[in-house]
């Protein structure tokens, strides 16, 4: 009987030589989106479809930036925010906010809880890529050309 | 107040033939005198009550046959009692609907049994207004036949509270749902928009693939080096990535297709739930009712339940009202998805089922209502319809949901409404609505 070979250890984003970028969404619609767009950056985009997975990912992956959405099943954004925020380990990640509806007192919540920008959905790449520059070098990808 | 034949007249009491064969023999004629007086007082008296009374009293007829008419009902109706005397309902106040709808108002009237009964019904007024009204009808016995006797209260008023109310706890239940429905708006509206840009850049991507093979056309034209211009072309294919964007061109269209479907259903939904309220009653698609309701709340139950419809496609159009009984189905639906939350969580692993069915059952349709969530308790099954009794916290509902509920089902419908619960495994609702015969 064949070995089934062990799952490769992940690759750790402060390892990779990209600056990686943590997305959590519950819609693979957004992801998909997003990541066409981002396809001509030079950075790690890595999904997370709930709050809980999110966490999960942002601890053993540790990202140089976790973007959250907030309307979400297993852990609201929310809730992972309070957490990465008490993690010691992740203390410091930028912290981006992406929400398709929330209310002053969301807002003012994640003020407290020193988010770094919170911006409503549908927002336009300009506006994500300018807070993504101040934290993470986001170069634009060359096109390939035969040697 | 003016009363028709039959009656007692005091010509009756004087016809001496009458007088001495059928009526009890005085011993003297002061006696008699005292008796007729007293009578005569007592009749007084009687007239005097109904001719004082708040509410509108007609008698008629069991063939719907005005006998008598008193000054409320004047003023309420704008007919006086001599001009109504002796004429048919279905000539005044209770008109036929429709030319085949014939005497089946006034027969419905008459229909109704038991003493203490009342109905509440939509009257006509002189000068063609409708009214509505809360009869309270009584059958009398006179000889060998009956009279009907009835008392017409007008409930415009509180007709016109209970819109209100409805409509309060309308624009209530729009203002929570619609932090939802712009949540399950602006999601689609991002990718939508992402991947628009996205085929843009792609489109620019294969101008420069498209520019090469033109180039290399030109090339092998005009009996130039082909070679050297394939190469640019295989550059530009590899440059472009071909593969991928053949791949995900296509997804991404099908995506925001997908997208600006999602959008435009739940813009739909919203549009058909938040009908104007009409006054008349219209043939309505319960089916499509409960479909567009379950996807204007879709944000409210998406996290903890699936909803399972099992809808009658045969159902025939019902006569309601669009607006009201939508909201009712909205308040069954958004307690349903709280009853399940209240008992596995706001994130569970396995959600909790709401049922959504439809069927015809004896002589109207029926709109199951069903959930796998906590269960009311016994002592608190009988309060439910109660107004402002609620058990959620502060903010989550006012208590009027079930309560506006019953009022539209059955007040305005004469439909019913029934729910069994057991704690801890679910309740079910089934209203059912009256189809015309």
């Amino acid at each position: 009987m064949a070995l089934v070979a062990a799952a490769a250890p992940p690759v750790r984003c402060e390892t990779a030589s990209l600056p990686c970028i943590l997305w959590v969404d519950d819609d693979p619609n957004v992801a998909a989106g997003l990541r066409r767009l981002m396809r001509r950056y030079q950075v790690r985009l890595i999904h997370a479809y709930d709050g809980m997975q999110g966490y999960w990912m942002a601890a053993s992956q540790r990202p140089d930036v976790v973007i959250t959405d907030l309307e979400m099943p297993k852990w609201p954004g929310m809730d992972l925010v309070e957490c990465v925020n008490m993690n010691d380990d992740l203390r410091g990640v930028p912290l981006i906010v992406i929400s398709g509806y929330d209310t002053p007192a969301d807002r003012r919540r994640l003020a407290e809880l020193g988010v770094t920008a919170v911006l409503s959905k549908p927002f336009v790449l300009e506006q994500l890529m300018f807070i993504l520059r101040q934290h993470v070098p986001m170069v634009r990808r060359r096109r390939r050309q035969r040697g | 107040m003016l009363i028709a034949e039959p009656t007692i007249s005091l010509d009756d009491l004087f016809d001496a033939d009458h007088a001495l064969d059928a009526r009890p023999s005085f011993t003297s004629m002061t006696d008699a005198i005292a008796a007729l007086r007293a009578a005569e007082e007592r009749a007084d008296w009687l007239q005097m009550v109904i001719d004082t009374g708040n509410d509108a009293y007609v008698s008629m007829s069991i063939t719907g046959e005005i006998l008598a008419w008193n000054k409320r009902a004047a003023e309420l109706f704008g007919w006086t009692a001599a001009e109504v005397i002796g004429e048919r309902l279905a000539n005044t106040i209770l008109p036929p609907a429709n030319a085949n709808d014939g005497v089946c108002r006034v027969k419905q009237l008459v229909a109704i049994q038991g003493a203490g009964k009342r109905v509440e019904i939509e009257a006509t007024t002189r000068d063609g207004r409708k009214l509505p009204v809360e009869v309270s009808i009584a059958p009398m016995r006179r000889g060998s036949s009956f009279v009907m006797n009835a008392f017409i209260h007008d409930i415009s008023a509180r007709r016109e509270l209970q819109a209100q109310l409805t409509h309060a706890q309308r624009m209530e239940s729009v203002g929570q749902l619609s932090a939802g429905i712009a949540h399950e708006i602006n999601t689609p509206t991002q990718y939508v928009g992402d991947n628009a840009r996205f085929l843009g850049e792609s489109f620019r991507d294969l101008l420069d693939v498209l520019q090469a093979y033109g180039a290399l056309a030109d090339a092998v034209r005009g009996g130039q080096d082909a070679q050297a211009a394939l190469t640019n072309v295989e550059d530009a294919i590899e440059a472009a990535e071909l593969d991928y964007l053949t791949d995900e061109i296509e997804l991404a269209i099908q995506q925001s297709l997908e997208g600006v479907h999602r959008v435009a259903s739940i813009v739909r939904a919203m549009k058909e739930f938040s009908h104007p309220g009409t006054v008349e009653k219209k043939p309505t698609n319960l089916n499509a009712c409960v479909r567009n309701t379950v996807t204007v709340a879709t944000n409210e139950w998406k996290y903890v339940a699936t909803v399972e419809f099992d809808l009658d496609e045969h159902l025939p159009l019902t006569p309601c009202l669009p607006g009201d009984l939508n909201q009712v189905v909205l308040n069954l639906i958004v307690n349903a998805a709280q009853a399940i939350a209240e008992k596995v969580g706001p994130s569970p692993k396995v959600k909790g089922v709401i049922g959504v069915a439809t069927r015809q059952a004896d002589g109207g349709v029926e709109i199951e209502i069903s959930d796998t969530g906590a269960g009311i308790p016994q002592d608190l099954q009988r309060r439910i319809f109660d107004p402002f009794f609620t058990t959620k916290d502060i903010g989550v509902g006012s208590g009027q949901g079930l309560a506006i509920a019953r009022s539209v089902v059955v007040d305005k419908h004469a439909g019913r409404i029934d729910f069994e619960s057991a704690l801890g495994q679910g309740t079910r609702f089934v209203l059912w609505l009256p189809l015309p015969a």
